[in-house]
């Protein structure tokens, strides 16, 4: 599958970014998915600015998170995690960005946070190589790639800039 | 044309674990519709270019049959052509 076999696509984003609309939320207080809806919450509610080392992390699928002690589960997308602070941002089914402390989350959910923190890290150090390389005549040739998703082609850019490129020609008939 | 099955399994096995090398069909295909249809029949799991994107750059500086392969280094060198010299190119590259 096109998911899985092809390496990720690389999502824009930008380290440092202030995200908006934070709130702080007590995990205690999210909704179970058989619980509540999310718009029933009771949320004890601060503002909360994203420090220096704060990681955006683009848009990555919706995933179940768990608290801490694996009573209560909710779904939402990482918004972004700021590894200095312990801080975790998610987007929750009504677009709301919720900001919770990341140990209120259960070990898996800490360990996805930190492989995709270290993931974004790498991936950080290859944009520099990867804006280069973009500007190389090579380089301009597959700004138009494209990679099958379900069942349409959407954009597809490199995650790291290979050193080598398999020119597969070839056609239908 | 079909992609053989044996050349989805050959790049999941020897391209997609390695970052130094990546694949990209570049479609000669007339048009796009018949791209996609090909791509979804056949679930390919590589990047494609298509035609009409194509036409204007270098890549079509490389080959003009069809199928053909070639192996090409950051700077546009033909390093391999040919699915056998190719292949065994990548597999030197760890």
């Amino acid at each position: 599958m096109a998911e899985t076999a092809s390496r990720t696509r690389m999502k824009d984003y930008r380290a440092h970014e202030r995200l908006p609309s934070q709130q702080e939320i007590e995990l205690e207080k999210l909704p179970s998915l058989h619980e509540n809806p999310l718009g029933s919450m009771k949320l004890s509610i601060k503002k909360c600015l994203i420090v220096a080392t704060a990681l955006g992390l683009g848009l990555l699928p919706a995933r179940t998170w768990t608290s801490a002690d694996g009573t209560k589960t909710f779904e939402g997308k990482l918004q972004s995690y700021d590894a200095a602070e312990g801080k975790v941002s998610v987007t929750v089914r009504n677009g709301r960005i919720l900001t919770f402390s990341a140990d209120k989350l259960s070990e898996a959910d800490r360990t996805f946070l930190t492989e995709e923190a270290a993931r974004r890290g790498g991936t950080t150090q290859n944009r520099a190589a990867m804006e280069e390389f973009s500007l190389t005549d090579i380089g301009k040739a597959f700004t138009k790639m494209q990679i099958l998703e379900g069942d349409a082609f959407t954009p597809h850019e490199f995650e790291s800039v290979p050193e080598y490129f398999i020119l597969y020609y070839s056609a239908s008939w | 044309m079909q992609a053989a099955p044996q050349l989805v399994e050959s790049y999941q096995k020897d391209v997609v674990p390695n970052p130094k090398v990546e694949m990209i069909h570049i479609s000669r295909d007339r048009n796009n519709a018949a791209a996609l249809k090909w791509a979804r029949d056949d679930k390919l799991p590589w990047p494609a270019i298509m035609k009409d994107q194509i036409d204007a750059s270098l890549l079509t500086h490389y080959s003009n049959r069809v199928p053909s392969m070639i192996l090409i280094d950051r700077e546009g060198n033909k390093v391999a052509e040919g699915k056998g010299p190719v292949w065994d190119k990548i597999k030197t590259l760890k």
